[in-house]
């Protein structure tokens, strides 16, 4: 993936960066407030980023576009708050939050994003975390935890780590719970039957009693008439769960169309041939929605009258099987307490020989159970190892890579973050990052770029710097990072050594906080046009 | 050579009106099997044509209450500039609310041509036409050419409601009674449309022959509002029609009663999300389109063929749709379309 375009404003103000190559590019200013954090905050947030834009920002009235290649594609963002619309191959697709957005990417296969398991569920993750692989932002910067913690955090991240390395965390708890539940269940079936076959061991009469009254009259047609009744119990139990089923489907169905037919509440797009707030996209000669209002409501309504049916048939369901099983108690009441032992037994007084079949089979199905037992625990062990090499390795790299930069320095990762209330000095968490960022792109071999705000301010000497870049260029990518130069760095040119090699991007002249002007408003008119998208004004 | 002057903004009794006469075009008329492409906002409000845009029905519309002779022989005048233009048009028509008594021979007719006025009346038209005529162009017209074209001139009166205008152009059987809000909401789409068409300007734009208009794309085609009625009275029917299409029934015979009801409900639910799907807009299109081709050019197919024939085409099926629902769709739009045949 690639960035090639980054644009923000709105219809007053705007500003357009384009001068990225494929290679590293250095943006640098004499000064802070140039627009560099601007510009890297605003990439991100047009493909779905939690944004931390400078304080003062007012991000959310305004639009946000970036164009990036990615598997020789381009594909264009245009955010507006929770707006989104993407366009690829000429057609356009709005989506109405970054959940959205980031079920499209990975349905048309355009970013690798992993899936974890977080509460017991297993998720696709979010875009931010994802981005932070090779992301960094300036500012709320946090060794010790993700960047954008909230609802992910470092667990998250190393969890999606275990996902992109071939060896995903998987949830075994839950699934050694269900086996066990099903071992006990077998062991108190094996208890049972053992105990059958030494109550027919030692009454050999048993068996006989049975035998001679299952002849008499009396006996058949009792036996008859309760197994009929509890035939119809289990078919009408069949039926009710099926019809209760359907009923749950259309319920959580009707939750599933409103959320793929929600209004945006803010920032709304707005059509530019009317005006009009619903979205019409013309395309050749496609002129109408796939529904309207008035459909939908009938849709709906039509479901909820199912679903009203569907419960009418389910207690009608349940009453019958209530009045059945009154029959049964009564039946079973009329008839004198010997009779009735046997008749609940009959059916599962066997001879002796299904009895150890039966012994033995359930035997076999306990062997079973204990081997996928075991073999979950080992599949968690190779997952546990395989994390744990894959964090040693990341964490080697992470130190070589630190090594490099400050030979003399006396930091230590001993993991990808630190632990609570471990504090770097401003120039050391820039080398964590910088470390962190190579490492993970060396060990995954991963094909985002390498975006770092702000990847080394003053403290960070120029020969420790000059390591970084040089790091920066073998690695062969596009690698966008910024830095603010002190007076005499800036006076000595000293990004003019790195020319041949780098694409240096000086932010110099832009006005303090002025990043935004009316001469990109033009063209950024015509960008956001290009979606058929109006400003509102 | 032909220049476009028109392009007025209207309000909304005119457009409605405007939309009247496309519907009038659409499934009022003995010839309306011949129409296929309406023209927006070109050479009339509505102008009708054939595939080629080589045969042309013209049409003027006045939704103005109290119409006189006067006023008709005024309102006439962009169908006699057309009339006296170097592109031959096929029809003149003139669509109008209902007249106050006493102007009219026979009160009655729907429709009718310029001897159904009284002569006294006709005079008046040709006083209209000829002061408006003069107004735009400072010239006078010839009168010839007035005479021969008042003669060719239909005049139709508009029904009231558009209920009865929707009704004519419904191609789909349906289980259920429709409300009114039902073809008011058709109304305004078609409405809706033909607004989006008109707000693209040619005014000036000039063309050498009638086929040239396309170029403006100020059209609106005949089947893709045959496409969306259908659409529309399907989703009316979705969850509703107690009947599974017969051709259906082929496809879950082997099935258990149960089994095929909930088959039947995993289909419906794919197309309600379907219709619900915003994003999906130009991939339902296309495919719902080719759906209906399919179904109209070979009607001895069978459901699964036609999936077939789908799948070969490479049209892309909508996300939500699995196999058995994409065959439910086809079944339901076969049934509905061939008991109206």
């Amino acid at each position: 993936m690639r960035i090639k375009c980054v644009a923000l404003g709105d219809s007053k103000e705007a500003y357009i960066e384009e001068r990225f190559t494929d290679g590293v590019n250095i943006i640098f200013s004499d000064d802070n407030n140039k627009g560099k954090t601007l510009v890297m905050q605003a990439m991100m947030y047009a493909m779905g980023n939690q944004p931390i834009f400078p304080k003062g920002f007012g991000y959310r009235t305004y639009f946000f576009y970036c164009k990036i290649e990615v598997n020789n594609d381009e594909v264009e963002f245009l955010r507006k708050y929770s707006s989104f619309v993407v366009r690829r191959k000429g057609e356009i697709y709005t989506f109405d939050s970054s959940t959205e957005l980031k079920y499209f990417l990975v349905e048309e296969k355009l970013f690798d994003l992993p899936q974890i398991v977080k509460d017991d569920q297993s998720v696709i993750v979010d875009l931010s975390l994802f981005y932070e692989i090779f992301f960094i932002g300036q500012d709320k910067r946090n060794p010790s935890n993700i960047i954008n913690s909230g609802y992910n955090n470092k667990k998250d991240f190393m969890s999606m780590l275990c996902s992109m390395n071939g060896f995903p965390l998987v949830n075994i708890q839950e699934l050694s719970d269900e086996n066990k539940e099903k071992i006990k269940q077998l062991k108190a079936d094996i208890a049972d039957t053992k105990k059958l076959l030494k109550l027919l061991k030692k009454n050999p009469d048993v068996s006989g009693y049975v035998d001679k009254n299952s002849d008499s009259s009396q006996f058949t047609s009792f036996s008859k008439k309760i197994k009929k009744i509890h035939y119809d119990i289990s078919e009408l139990k069949k039926k009710r769960n099926l019809e209760l089923n359907r009923k749950e489907k259309l319920e959580a169905l009707i939750q599933e169309l409103n959320s793929l037919n929600r209004e945006i509440d803010f920032g709304k797009v707005v059509c530019a041939n009317c005006g009009s707030d619903k979205i019409l996209y013309k395309y050749k000669d496609i002129t109408f929605e796939v529904s309207n209002p008035y459909v939908r409501k009938q849709v709906i309504k039509s479901i909820k009258y199912q679903i009203s049916k569907k419960t009418e048939f389910v207690n009608e369901y349940s009453y019958k099987i209530q009045s059945l099983q009154d029959e049964l108690k009564k039946l079973l009441g009329e008839v004198p307490v010997e009779l009735h032992k046997i008749l609940l037994h009959s059916e599962m007084i066997l001879s002796e020989v299904d009895y150890d079949n039966k012994l033995s089979e359930l035997s076999r199905q306990l062997d079973e159970l204990n081997t996928s037992n075991k073999e979950l625990n080992v599949s968690e062990k190779v997952s546990k190892e395989k994390y744990k090499e894959m964090k040693n390795d990341i964490i080697v790299l992470m130190n070589k890579l630190y090594e490099e930069v400050d030979p003399s320095g006396v930091t230590r990762f001993d993991d990808v973050f630190t632990k609570k209330n471990e504090t770097y000095s401003g120039s050391e968490e820039q080398e964590y990052y910088y470390s962190r960022v190579l490492a993970l792109n060396d060990y995954f071999k991963h094909s985002y770029p390498l975006l770092i705000d702000c990847y080394r301010s003053g403290e960070i000497s120029s020969q420790k710097e000059d390591v970084m870049i040089r790091n920066f260029i073998l690695r062969d990518k596009q690698v966008i990072i910024t830095s603010t130069l002190k007076a005499e760095e800036y006076n000595e040119k000293k990004y003019d050594q790195y020319k041949k090699e780098t694409n240096v991007i000086d932010y110099s002249n832009n006005e303090p906080s002025r990043l935004l002007q009316s001469r990109y408003v033009e063209r950024f008119k015509e960008i956001v046009g290009s979606f058929n998208v109006l400003f509102q004004e | 050579m032909y220049e476009f002057t028109t392009t007025e903004r209207n309000n909304e009794k005119a457009s409605e009106y405007e939309t009247k006469s496309l519907l009038y075009l659409f499934g009022c008329r003995d010839d309306s099997e011949e129409i296929e492409l309406f023209i927006i906002d070109c050479f009339n409000d509505v102008s009708g044509s054939d595939k080629e845009v080589r045969k042309l029905w013209d049409v003027q519309s006045k939704g103005v209450k109290s119409l006189n002779p006067r006023k008709i022989g005024r309102s006439l005048v962009t169908l006699f500039q057309n009339y006296v233009s170097e592109i031959a048009f096929e029809f003149f028509i003139f669509f109008m609310p209902k007249l106050k008594e006493m102007y009219l021979y026979d009160e009655d007719s729907q429709c009718f041509s310029i001897i159904n006025f009284k002569n006294e009346y006709i005079e008046k038209i040709k006083l209209g036409l000829r002061e408006e005529y003069c107004r735009r162009n400072t010239e006078i017209p010839s009168e010839t050419d007035i005479d021969n074209f008042l003669n060719l001139v239909q005049f139709v009166i508009a029904k009231d409601g558009c209920r009865e205008y929707i009704e004519n152009i419904i191609s789909f059987r349906n289980a259920q009674k429709l409300e009114n809000e039902f073809y008011n909401r058709l109304f305004e789409e078609i409405r809706n449309a033909q607004t989006i068409a008109k707000t693209k300007n040619v005014n000036g734009c000039q063309i050498m022959n009638a086929a040239e208009v396309m170029q403006f794309k100020k059209y609106i085609w005949k089947k893709d509002i045959d496409a969306m009625v259908i659409n529309r009275m399907l989703g009316i029917d979705l969850f509703n029609s107690k009947m599974v299409p017969i051709a259906f029934i082929d496809e879950i015979s082997m099935l258990n009663v149960e089994e095929r009801k909930d088959i039947i409900q995993d289909c419906q639910s794919d197309i309600a999300r379907l219709l619900f799907d915003k994003n999906g807009r130009v991939v339902f299109w296309r495919f719902f389109e080719k759906i209906l081709m399919c179904i109209q050019d070979n009607s001895k197919l069978l459901p699964s063929e036609i999936f077939e024939e789908i799948k070969k085409s490479r049209i892309k099926i909508p996300r939500f749709l699995k196999k058995k629902s994409v065959i439910y769709l086809i079944s339901v739009l076969k049934e509905g379309l061939e008991n109206e045949n």
